[in-house]
């Protein structure tokens, strides 16, 4: 069976690992760039650099502006978000949709293997390379930004992934650390179970990439800025928030967005959240400072720290995994019950 | 004498309509048994049902005694099921195909899947999407016979050859079944096709059985009457059909024969009468009673 799983699959693994080596060539281009580049000594030496050294620095580069190395840094990125997606239509999605489609299930359920071990063989006969594949992507991922940041060009420009430079924002979060290989694991299991429940491969891609975007939007908006605690930094017009400088140790924090507090120490007027209390007072207007100060409000933003890096990456890895293993039983089930 | 697949009371619905319905038909082991119908009668489904491909909705089957389980691995041992749609994976080439029977198979023939190869001239190394129908067949039979199953389960097999590699198949698979004593189960939509090869018949109609016994005992047990025209059907005979022209009617009867008149000529119908005569009446039968009782591995000279 693990013969008939490679020999049947091995045309997409083989693309699949050809994109990942382009993409991985790319991004040893970008870091030779990087690392060579004719501003590299004096941004060094200097710091910073004012914003008329733009043109400067395009000029000694050379090229047409599609080439700098801040747009090619930008593109990569967003090809490692779409990553795991890629990966999970391309892998996932025909190892049960293709078979069912072409009816090529029922000439593999009549030999003498149950449908059982056919899908777990194929699970792991895909997914482990896909798995050793996705970490090959996230440690040279970690090389090239390492470079990307030390040549302080990125910093330069309004670019996606050097804006903020915070590792805990949503970019550079969901292209690092574990979740990358989560991400990659479950996109599989997602495309194999929506393969085998719509039974074509064309609206099992469709449904892939809806399902996928759609969950990582909820998980990036909805559920990780709730993972670990967040830090609240209280509007101060009076003097400059003292809190900012201990919350950006280990690098930027991510902004999630603005929000209520109870101040400290006051004793909470209602049962009603912080956030309930000052939507309320929100809809008064003329009222709403009067508003916030009876209920001891205070307003201010949300950051995640960049020091609960590595708790996000862990929980949302956890809740990956999860999903996964559920997908696979779902698929488990799913072939054990359906009729040819 | 044991039966190689059994069914009971089985049934099978799809959404609203069923595909099979209170279907209970034995298959004699070492028997070939054809099973005739009209297409969307059921055949499929019942092959599928007894593959353990398909779960019954209601009914049980049972091949060589023991009851098929879909999930599990017992009854696959045993069979060989050649699929009506031929599904293979069309970028493997021939050999690929035979190498993924002999790696899903404990007990592989390599001989006998490629010396079936060999006999229709089919070249190994050709990717299988580049074989025309006939040749894909051949290759998925060559798949089931290496299995070297006990009951061939064969939904249309010739239904993509040609006339010539028909007969060519159907020779060879008799060949083959005599030699190793397998049950062969096979569908078809045409009675010529199955007459010379099988020893059994299955007439199946609007996911029904409607009638069964060995070829013999269907020859001797049903005549053909023919006389001046009637308008109404003869009563105290068991009518099949009945056809008319202007001037004459015709009426398959099944059992013996009791005169009409002198007028009236009793005939021995052939097979595919027979055949078209249950098909064209799908009510005929229904009941079952006769067709169980009188059906395969009871009627005839077995």
């Amino acid at each position: 069976m693990t013969w008939l799983a490679f020999r049947r699959h091995r045309t997409n693994l083989i693309i699949a690992t050809g994109i990942i080596a382009v993409l991985i060539g790319w991004m040893a281009f970008v870091v030779h760039g990087f690392d060579t580049a004719p501003l590299r000594p004096y941004l060094q030496s200097t710091g910073t650099i004012g914003h008329n050294t733009i043109g400067h620095y395009r000029d000694i580069y050379g090229g047409p502006t599609i080439f700098r190395l801040d747009y090619q840094s930008d593109a990569i990125t967003l090809l490692l978000l779409a990553l795991p997606c890629l990966l999970g239509v391309l892998l996932g999605v025909p190892l049960v949709a293709a078979e069912l489609d072409d009816h090529s299930n029922r000439i593999a359920w009549t030999q003498r293997i149950s449908r059982t071990r056919w899908l777990s063989t194929k699970w792991w006969v895909i997914g482990l390379p896909l798995v050793i594949l996705s970490t090959v992507v996230v440690l040279v991922t970690q090389w090239w930004s390492h470079h990307a940041t030390a040549s302080g060009i990125g910093s330069l420009f309004g670019s996606i992934y050097f804006n903020g430079s915070s590792r805990v924002a949503p970019e550079m979060f969901s292209i690092t650390g574990t979740v990358p290989v989560a991400y990659t694991l479950f996109a599989f299991a997602l495309g194999a179970a929506i393969g085998a429940l719509l039974r074509r491969v064309s609206w099992a891609i469709v449904g892939t990439v809806v399902v996928y975007g759609v969950v990582s939007l909820i998980m990036a908006t909805a559920m990780r800025p709730n993972l670990a605690p967040k830090t609240f930094v209280a509007n101060s017009y009076s003097s400059p928030s003292s809190s900012s400088l201990a919350m950006s140790a280990g690098g930027a924090p991510w902004y999630i967005g603005t929000g209520y507090q109870f101040a400290p120490g006051s004793r909470h007027p209602t049962d009603a959240s912080a956030a309930t209390v000052g939507l309320h007072c929100e809809k008064l207007n003329a009222g709403y400072y009067s508003c916030i100060t009876r209920n001891q409000l205070q307003s201010g933003s949300f950051y995640q720290p960049a020091s609960n890096y590595w708790t996000l990456q862990w929980k949302e890895s956890a809740i990956y995994l999860i999903a996964s293993a559920s997908l696979f039983l779902f698929g488990l089930w799913f072939v054990r019950r359906w009729r040819a | 004498m044991t039966a190689a697949l059994e069914t009971f009371d089985l049934g099978r619905r799809y959404r609203s309509n069923w595909g099979l319905r209170d279907c209970s038909l034995t298959v004699r082991e070492g028997s070939i048994t054809g099973l005739v119908g009209p297409n969307g009668a059921g055949k499929s489904t019942l092959l599928r049902l007894a593959a353990g491909l398909s779960r019954p909705t209601t009914g049980s089957v049972r091949i060589f005694g023991e009851e098929v389980d879909p999930n599990g691995t017992a009854h696959l041992a045993r069979i060989g099921y050649f699929d009506q749609m031929r599904p293979l994976y069309g970028n493997f080439k021939v050999d690929e195909m035979l190498t993924f029977g002999r790696r899903l198979n404990s007990t592989w023939d390599d001989e006998a899947a490629h010396g079936w190869m060999a006999e229709f001239d089919i070249p190994l190394d050709r990717k299988v999407r580049k074989l025309s129908l006939g040749q894909q067949a051949q290759v998925a039979l060559a798949v089931c016979m290496g299995k070297r199953p006990d009951l061939l389960l064969l939904d249309e097999p010739v239904a993509a050859l040609d006339p010539l590699a028909r007969r060519q198949l159907l020779q060879t698979l008799l060949g083959s079944v005599t030699d190793r004593g397998m049950t062969v189960f096979l569908s078809s939509h045409i009675v010529s096709e199955l007459e010379p090869v099988c020893d059994e018949l299955i007439i199946l109609s609007a996911a029904r059985v409607q009638t069964s016994g060995s070829i013999e005992g269907l020859l001797a047990g049903h005549r053909l009457l023919v006389g001046p025209r009637l308008d109404d059907e003869p009563t105290g005979v068991d009518i099949v059909s009945s056809s008319a022209t202007t001037r004459q009617s015709t009426f398959l009867i099944r059992g013996a024969p009791t005169s009409l008149g002198a007028d009236w000529q009793v005939l021995e119908p052939d097979l595919e009468e027979i055949v078209l005569g249950y098909l064209a009446n799908p009510g005929v039968g229904e009941g079952m009673a006769d067709a169980t009782t009188t059906g395969a591995g009871m009627a005839g000279p077995a």
